[in-house]
């Protein structure tokens, strides 16, 4: 085994996360520096520079790593010395980005993920291509090794591709994903948090800009504000899902995706714990819907959850799932009656009865507390408000009950949700039903009824999937099956 | 339903539960003694009363709790057979959970000083998603419902090991 560093390049990337994590504090010195500061200004900037090009130089030499054909070993830090060692047999995910500024220096980032930590083992900034090809052929091998041992050399992997995202599909995507309302929140949301940290002038320039528009204009400048949001989000979502690949290499499922970044990831089949059909208010009304996975151990770092198909229409699913993940037990056959006939009676009455306790109690406060707005000006108000809120409490609480679904067949199960605007479906196979709970009020009982959660695996933890009211012979059923 | 073959847990268990009832409202007492005599009297009159009725429900809270002891024995009680293992709790807020023998990870046995006295242990199991505890039961069947369970989760996943 020889001692290897990374890719020089990881000096630099190192150095730009230094500035990175330093840019917020760096950025509102300057704005409140003093006139007589000014001149020392070059120094200061000189000395930043100097500070983290050293340290990133010295992240770099003291990060070193070997590996033979069993083991990968990591080495870091200066006084608090760290060493890692990786069997390339536990290896669960191996996770490749390339941003487009790594392509020109042939570098990588590379994080390697065994299961149980939540985070990943080891993490390459920057590795060169030749690098991260070896570690993952290593990695193939050592697999290979202990799933056929009487092979005297491990079989040639074939990468097989099952899916790849149409331009139309992921145009539709993007549009339907809604992301740049979040990201005008978010922007939003980021200018409520600097606000108390820039400088006076520059608020009050601000303010006074503010203060002597019209209504008609600060609209507009809120509508375009919005529509930048939509632009930018559409263009994240197409930069994040270009090109995105599904391949099959051995018992491993490779996501490929991205434009600017190009990111790939390697995971096994065996941690995957559920499919996730996920469809939201805007999808249902274009019958469109998108396919994640829950896995076991870390999840993608970068998302919330790890997709797998990002759109598909509500016909082909079943066919589309079938071909990326190799196996047929889509079909369910053996439909059950998901909710007893008056469960969405039930749940709208529950939710009504929420609502009137929280109009009692808040109109109690307002008028022992706040008698001065207990005027009719703002009981109509209330009324019209609660009118509004009733009447979309009870669409959304049938809608819940409506969207609720439950079937089995052979080892698989689905599972549908809905919390009467984004509807989620999963198909779980028997061996990944972490428990069952049952729970409800006695009143429940007479009705022959009880909600129901089944625990699976996600992550680190559990994902409990709710589903209300379900009738008692169907929960029979349910552990009959999984118990089988 | 809480099935009629659900075992029960041992009587001492409701001494256990007055006792950490007890200790627990003590603690809460003294707590809100030491707040009210070191920081609040005579410093925020307006206060003092909103402080005394909030004592005063912080400490009603586990006088409910040992009220409701019998209650809480009378529907508590599990199940482990040949397949997986239940929990049953309560009669009018009513939960049940099960767990499949295969696809328990551990099964840790937990005994404080008052357990100790009373011969009892508390049993966690736990899967890879999450887990539940039997609370109070005697040592003898804790250790052998244990090994049972560790007994029959490595039999059945190494029927059904995939990796």
């Amino acid at each position: 085994m020889t001692k290897q560093h990374q890719s020089w390049f990881a000096i630099v990337v190192n150095f730009f996360s230094h500035i990175k994590i330093m840019i917020w504090p760096i950025i509102l010195g300057l704005f409140n520096i003093k006139n007589d500061g000014v001149i020392f200004l070059p120094l200061i900037v000189l000395g930043m520079f100097v500070v983290f090009i050293g340290s990133a130089w010295i992240q770099w030499l003291f990060f070193t790593f070997e590996f033979d054909d069993n083991e990968l070993s990591v080495k870091q830090g200066i006084f608090n010395k760290k060493q890692v060692h990786v069997p390339f047999e536990r290896i669960q995910t191996i996770s490749r980005t390339v941003p487009f500024y790594y392509q020109p220096f042939q570098s990588v980032r590379l994080q390697i993920d065994t299961s149980g930590q939540g985070k990943p083992e080891v993490v390459f900034d920057a590795l060169s291509l030749t690098q991260a090809d070896i570690l993952e052929q290593k990695r193939r091998s050592a697999q290979n090794k202990k799933a056929s041992v009487e092979e005297i050399r491990p079989k040639q992997s074939i990468a097989e591709l099952r899916y790849h995202v149409t331009n139309s599909d992921l145009m539709l995507y993007a549009v339907t994903s809604l992301s740049g309302l979040g990201g005008f929140l978010a922007l939003f949301t980021l200018w409520t948090q600097i606000d108390d940290l820039l400088p006076k002038h520059l608020k009050a320039t601000f303010t006074n800009f503010v203060n002597h528009q019209s209504v008609i204009v600060l609209s507009s400048l809120i509508v375009i504000g919005l529509l930048i949001g939509i632009v930018v989000g559409f263009f994240r979502i197409y930069n994040q899902y270009f090109d995105f690949k599904v391949l099959h290499e051995d018992n491993h499922l490779v996501i490929s995706r991205g434009l600017l970044a190009r990111k790939s990831v390697q995971l096994k089949f065996s941690r995957i714990q559920a499919v996730q059909l996920r469809q939201t208010l805007l999808r249902r009304m274009v019958k469109l819907m998108n396919a994640n996975v829950l896995l076991s151990a870390s999840r993608d770092q970068d998302d919330k959850k790890t997709i797998l198909i990002p759109v598909v229409s509500n016909q082909k699913v079943t066919t589309t799932l079938r071909k990326v993940l190799g196996v047929g037990d889509f079909d369910i056959k053996q439909w059950q009656t998901s909710a007893i006939k008056a469960a969405a009676w039930y749940q709208v009455r529950f939710s009504l009865l929420r609502m009137a306790t929280t109009i009692v109690v808040l109109s109690g406060i307002l008028r022992i507390w706040l008698p001065k707005f207990w005027d009719w000006h703002n009981i109509l108000l209330g009324i019209l408000i609660t009118l509004v809120v009733a009447v979309f409490l009870i669409l959304k609480n049938t809608m819940t009950i409506k969207d609720q679904k439950i079937g089995y067949h052979e080892s698989v199960i689905y599972l549908q949700r809905s919390n009467g605007l984004t509807k989620e479906g999963y198909f779980i196979t028997r061996d990944k039903i972490q428990g069952v709970n049952t729970h409800g009020m006695f009143t429940l009982t007479t009705k022959k009824a009880t909600h129901l959660d089944i625990i699976v695996r996600d992550d680190n933890g559990g994902h409990m999937i709710h589903l209300r009211y379900v009738p008692e012979e169907t929960i029979q059923n349910i552990n009959k099956w999984l118990l089988l | 339903m809480i099935p009629e073959k659900a075992t029960q847990l041992p009587k001492a268990a409701k001494i256990v539960w007055l006792i950490h009832d007890v200790i627990t409202l003590l603690f809460l007492v003294a707590v809100e003694i030491a707040i009210y005599v070191f920081f609040l009297r005579g410093n925020f009159r307006q206060l003092e009363m909103l402080f005394l009725i909030v004592m005063v429900l912080v400490a009603v809270l586990p006088i409910i709790h040992m009220i409701l002891i019998p209650y809480f024995y009378r529907f508590r009680r599990y199940v482990i057979d040949e397949q997986a293992v239940y929990i049953y709790r309560g009669f009018i807020f009513r939960k049940s959970e099960s767990i499949p023998l295969n696809r328990i990870q551990n099964v840790d046995t937990k005994q404080g000083p008052i357990l100790r006295y009373f011969k009892l242990m508390d049993l966690s199991i736990e899967t890879a998603a999450h887990g539940f505890k039997i609370e109070a039961i005697d040592e003898a069947t804790a250790k052998k419902l244990r090994g049972q369970l560790v007994e029959a989760a490595l039999h059945a996943r190494e029927v059904a090991s995939d990796d």
